[in-house]
């Protein structure tokens, strides 16, 4: 009795070692980190992911993948949404002696707060912008690419498209994405001025509508709008929402084709689309080029240089902003993304 | 003799697994033993903490609590909108409805009582098993959140953030919460006819009635006390962030907080829930958050690693409890 | 060794954390025979059987059976071997059938399905085989206890195993079961089964036993012929001493009326029952199983729905709504189903003591006080436990009782129901329960007694009340009361009861 006992007690020990010790066993490379943290050819990074959705999963492989050209150890985590798991992953990188993060905020709000746990390390934020951007200085930098481009790019194509049409005012029906997020708000207002700078008079066909950036919500609250309502093209914060405006179309016997529709993301559903011509362009953010450029700003940051030092990114007049350009995909090009 | 040194043991083992866990990252790395490494640890468990010893007085009583995540929120997502700036152009409650930081923390509190009383309500009166009126709580209180703000509720006042961001002679305030927190669950267990009135009602609820206690009554007093601690936990979450999210705060906090008071012994089947294993519980779980994420270990790894501890710690705990009986 | 023996265990040695709960016991057990293990709980008569097969691992010892060493390790391994058993506590599926409780695990098979038809066959069969009345597919829930008693004694009977073990099996039954009982295990022994008996009804024991083994305190006593035994005999080897009053009644001062019970009524179960108690009085309640008197006393405890009537204490209308309540009223229960509301297992003696006292501790409540109180009723009832810590589930049922009157006496209730006080309890627990009461109605408090126990009715109450499906049949004075004009009245049919009103 006494001994089954004790050897159950013992084995809950060995096991629980030896869970540890694999664990250990498999991210032992960063054991020595702190010693060797001078010499920037052992450097130990962490980057802190929001979420995993596709589009980010990307932009992490591309991050690993740079890392281990640069020679650095990078571990990536994941927030899963939650801000105060971030907050103490960012501590937790700290208190490792870490010399800078990169993150993947969970909510641009909390900017401010990471800036304060990080510390002394230097910060990345990458992909979500800082709601309050007098965080950025010459020791926290943002990469990402400029909303205010997604959405020129968008307009400028209508723009273009209507002018050969010999039209001049025209009335459009806008999915925005979530209410209130930086993202949402800029590539609306971009798209818009965007079309106005270029002369023409554009008026919105219907009340707001929010959809979340989600397929099925755009495709629901569509679809009651397209016969009655006059519109002469839609204009979508993302590729998912254009996507659901087109299935709402088809459902009602309309020809998809023969409306613009403009999106945003370049996803591979997006892609296909504007191959099959239902959408008429999209905008390619680049993900792998965000990954990238979020590596090079923290090993340039460490090593006290210019953040886009070797490589060939924008900063903005400040310095303190890496910009990976958004692109346009038309029919023309697309098949020019379907590997990047 | 033997026979004494095996109950130390047993009684003990899960916190001789959480010393044998601090040992090994320790020396698997060098900067995990620490001192602003052990209070990046706490402050990272403490809200997960006092949420866990809200739902343990559930477990106690053979119920469960689902709705604390959600509960977070709203209650985050309230206080915070009520003392936002008045000038914020994205306050949550645009115009009026502005209230002092106290008042506001208080209000939290009372919907927290409130909500809870509704399920405990609901589990005491309905008999419909806790894990369904919970699971409804937890939607209708997301949705409550969301319906406060559809964005996040930002630019929380300092003062708003005393408890969830300051430190308190060195001491992140937080922490100190947590600590209250538990002295206060253990004063209730061990000390209090509320308390031991749980244990019957969990062990064994037909016999609690037979001998006068009044279980409805106390399923409402063990969910409004759940619901309260789920209800603080929103507020140090806003508070520690500075920001609440309606859409993703406390998002499964609910099953954190579960996991760690289970492997902190409180049984599922009632009657079994003692304060120190709990916290030995949320300990073991920050110890694996943070030191595996100290040694660069995958996430994934991480979670697997606890998935086992929370499945091993159940079969160790049921073999001790058939032992017993 | 010797093939006399159908079993043999030897040297049984059985530890628990704590306690030696068998220490070096034997048993010998020839086949076609009845062998009855006898001994106070506690003693360990049920650990035995439980070690023999396979519920709990033994410490240290050897089992032979039909000559070869065996050691189970679960009940199926036992069962496959040919020991089946009749549990103490009835385990059935309540959702299920009678006929698939009877085959749980070993349906017959048509292919990959169950096949019904053949399994309500089977179990007509059988039924038909021991004159059993029961449809096989009523659901089990819906049986009597005693009905439910059978049916597991049918089941264990229909494994066709060479020993059968009856840990209590009357508990439940009703006399005439109990004959039926007793012929099913005449056939089985004329078939070479050997049965393994466990009670503490005296007087079946020595009408059915071939061999009695007495146990005491986990040591064994001795084997002998069960001719060349008496019941005294027994008892005094059971005890290890002389009990000379089984049921030691004081007289006491009867005084005022403290509870009268008028036209109570709860839902088909208790109907218009009306009675009256004093105080220093042992009011006993009689009747076959299902009379309604557990019911009576669950309705005036507040466990139970009232729905007509009114009760009175010290002439005050008292509106019981829950056992908060009466326990307000100072009225205490101690209830019949001791596991299913009596004990909460996991907890230790101290809290099981004091649950029902808690309001008197204060805030915070006075832990050192309820300690004291704890080991004052340990002493006081002669609990026999190693700490006041020890969870109440370790005890042997006596003990267990023992603490739950504790948990009563200290609420100090001027009225104490008991239901069922003794069921399941060794002889010198029992008497040491019958002194209790008695002592305290010498105190003034008015108490009630619910027994299917004749004896123990007739033994310790002053008058006895008489119930049937719910009626009060009769009101009978300690002088004119026998066992023979109980009976009458406890089997009394509707029609002779309106002529004697």
């Amino acid at each position: 009795m006494k001994k089954k006992f004790f050897g159950r007690v013992l084995s809950v020990l060995i096991l629980t070692t030896m869970v540890v010790s694999m664990l250990t066993a498999c991210g032992g490379k960063s054991d020595g980190g702190s010693e060797d943290a001078s010499s920037s050819d052992s450097q130990t990074l962490t980057l802190i992911m929001s979420q995993r959705d596709e589009w980010l999963s990307e932009m992490e492989e591309a991050a690993i993948k740079e890392a281990k050209d640069l020679g650095i150890k990078l571990t990536t985590v994941d927030a899963q949404l939650d801000t105060s798991k971030m907050l103490q992953f960012i501590e937790t990188a700290r208190n490792d002696g870490q010399k800078a993060i990169i993150i993947n905020m969970v909510d641009p709000e909390t900017a401010v707060q990471c800036v304060e746990a990080a510390g002394d390390m230097f910060v990345v934020f990458v992909n979500r912008y800082p709601a309050d951007d007098s965080v950025l200085n010459e020791k926290v930098v943002y990469v990402g690419s400029d909303e205010n481009t997604s959405g020129k790019f968008q307009g400028e194509w209508l723009a273009e498209h209507f002018k050969e049409e010999g039209k001049t005012e025209i009335k459009y029906i806008l999915l925005n994405g979530i209410l209130g997020q930086t993202s949402t708000t800029l590539r609306t207002a971009s798209v818009l001025k965007a079309l106005e700078d270029s002369g023409i008079k554009a008026s919105e066909a219907t009340a707001p509508l929010a959809c979340e950036y989600a397929r099925e919500m755009a495709q629901d609250t569509i679809a009651p709008l397209l016969k009655t309502t006059k519109y002469d093209c839609v204009i979508s914060n993302n590729d998912g929402m254009a996507l659901g405006a087109i299935e709402a179309m088809t459902a009602e016997g309309i020809d998809a084709t023969t409306i613009p529709i403009v999106g945003i993301d370049a996803t591979t559903d997006g892609r296909q689309a504007v191959k099959d011509g239902t959408l008429s362009m999209t905008v390619f953010q680049n993900a792998k080029g965000q990954g990238r450029g979020a590596l090079i700003a923290a090993q340039n940051l460490i090593a006290g240089k210019a953040i886009n030092d070797g490589s060939d990114y924008e900063v903005d007049e400040s310095g303190n902003i890496l910009w990976i350009p958004f692109e346009p995909v038309t029919k023309e090009n697309v098949a020019e993304y379907d590997n990047r | 003799m033997n026979a004494k040194r095996k109950k130390v043991i047993s009684d003990n083992i899960i916190w001789l697994i959480l010393i044998a866990l601090v040992i090994l990252m320790s020396i698997a790395n060098r900067n995990f033993a620490t001192m602003a490494n052990l209070k990046t640890l706490l402050t990272g468990e403490a809200i997960k903490g006092i949420m866990a010893f809200g739902v343990a007085f559930a477990m106690l009583t053979k119920g469960i609590d689902l709705s604390i995540g959600a509960v977070a929120a709203l209650v985050g997502a309230v206080t915070g909108g009520l003392v936002q700036p008045v000038d914020l152009a994205t306050r949550a409650f645009p115009g009026g409805a502005h209230l002092a930081v106290p008042l506001s923390i208080l209000l939290g509190i009372l919907i927290g009582a409130a909500i809870g009383a509704c399920i405990g309500a609901l589990v005491a009166y309905t008999h419909i098993p806790a894990f369904i009126a919970t699971l409804g709580a937890q939607l209708i209180c997301r949705a409550g959140a969301k319906m406060v703000s559809n964005r996040p509720v930002s630019n929380l006042p300092d003062a708003y953030r005393f408890m969830g961001s300051k430190q308190f002679f060195g001491i992140p305030m937080i922490v100190i919460v947590f600590i209250v927190i538990a002295i206060l669950a253990w004063f209730i267990l061990k000390h209090t006819r509320f308390g031991m009135s749980l244990y019957a009602l969990g062990g064994n609820a037909q016999a609690a009635t037979v001998a006068g206690i009044n279980v409805e009554k106390t399923l409402v007093k063990v969910y409004i006390w759940c619901s309260v601690m789920a209800a603080l936990g929103g507020i140090l979450l806003a508070g520690r962030s500075g920001s609440s999210d309606p859409s993703t705060s406390g998002i499964g906090y609910e099953l954190d907080a579960i996991a760690a008071a289970t492997v902190g012994g409180t049984s599922h089947s009632g009657g079994v829930c003692t304060i120190s294993g709990v916290i030995a519980g949320i300990l073991i779980m920050g110890v694996i958050n943070n030191g595996l994420v100290l040694m660069g270990v995958d996430d994934n790894m991480t979670n697997i690693c606890k998935g086992i501890i929370i499945i091993g710690s159940v079969i160790v705990d049921m073999r001790k409890n058939i032992q017993k009986i | 060794m010797d093939d006399k023996y159908i079993l043999e265990m030897q040297d049984i040695v059985k530890e628990f954390p704590g306690v030696k709960a068998l220490n070096g016991v034997q048993l010998k057990v020839r086949p076609g025979t009845v062998h009855t293990l006898m001994g106070e709980n506690g003693a360990g008569k049920s650990t035995l059987v439980k070690c023999l097969i396979g519920m709990q691992p033994v410490t240290s010892g050897k089992i032979r059976f039909k000559g070869n060493e065996v050691s189970y390790k679960t009940t199926q391994e036992a069962l496959d071997a040919g020991i089946s058993m009749i549990h103490q506590e009835l385990s059935p599926v309540l959702e299920r059938t009678v006929c698939e409780n009877i085959f749980l695990g070993r349906e017959p098979k048509k292919g990959i399905f169950i096949d019904y038809k053949k399994m309500h066959k089977d179990c007509i069969e059988l039924f038909e085989k021991i004159g059993l009345m029961i449809d096989p597919r009523e659901k089990m829930k819906n049986l009597t206890v005693a009905k439910m008693q059978m049916v597991e004694i049918v089941k264990a009977i229909s494994y066709d195993a060479s020993i059968v073990i009856m840990d209590e099996p009357t508990s439940a039954l009703t006399d005439t079961e109990v004959e039926d009982l007793f012929k099913i295990i005449a056939e089985l022994k004329a078939k070479g089964v050997a049965i393994i008996y466990i009670s503490h009804k005296m007087e079946e024991i020595f009408r059915i036993s071939d061999d009695i083994s007495v146990y005491r305190d986990g040591e064994y006593i001795t084997t002998d012929v069960a001719k060349n035994l008496t019941q005294d005999k027994v008892i005094e080897l059971m005890v290890g001493r002389e009990i000379t009053d089984m049921f030691p009644k004081k007289h006491c001062e009867i005084g005022e009326v403290v509870l009268e019970v008028k036209e109570l009524c709860s839902g088909k179960a208790v109907r218009n029952v009306s009675f009256n108690l004093r105080r220093g009085e042992i009011l006993g309640f009689a009747g076959l199983v299902g009379a309604g008197r557990t019911e009576t006393m669950e309705t005036i405890f507040g466990m139970r729905k009232r729905t007509g009537g009114k009760v009175y204490k010290d002439g005050q209308e008292i509106n019981i709504k829950s056992p908060e309540d009466a326990i307000k009223n100072r009225i205490g229960m101690l209830t019949e189903d001791r596991r299913g509301n009596g004990i909460v297992g996991i907890l230790s003696i101290k809290m099981n003591t004091v649950l029902a006292h808690l309001k008197s501790y204060g805030f915070p409540v006075n832990a050192k006080k309820m300690a004291e109180d704890t080991k004052a009723y340990v002493e006081r009832l002669g609990t026999k436990t190693p700490t006041i810590e020890t969870p109440i589930g370790n005890l042997s049922g006596g003990n267990q009782q023992k603490v739950l009157l504790a948990r009563w006496l200290l609420t100090d209730p001027d009225i104490l129901i008991v239901d069922e006080p003794t069921r399941g309890i060794d002889v010198g627990a029992k008497a040491e329960i019958h002194t209790i009461l008695s002592e305290l109605a010498g105190m003034g408090k008015a108490i009630i007694v619910v027994s299917s126990e004749l004896p123990e009715v007739l033994g310790v109450a002053d008058r006895v009340v008489v119930m049937r499906e719910g009626v009060v049949t009769g009101c009978l004075n300690r002088e004119e009361v026998s066992q023979e004009l109980v009976m009458k009245y406890a089997t009394l049919d509707k029609s002779m009861q309106k002529a004697i009103q």
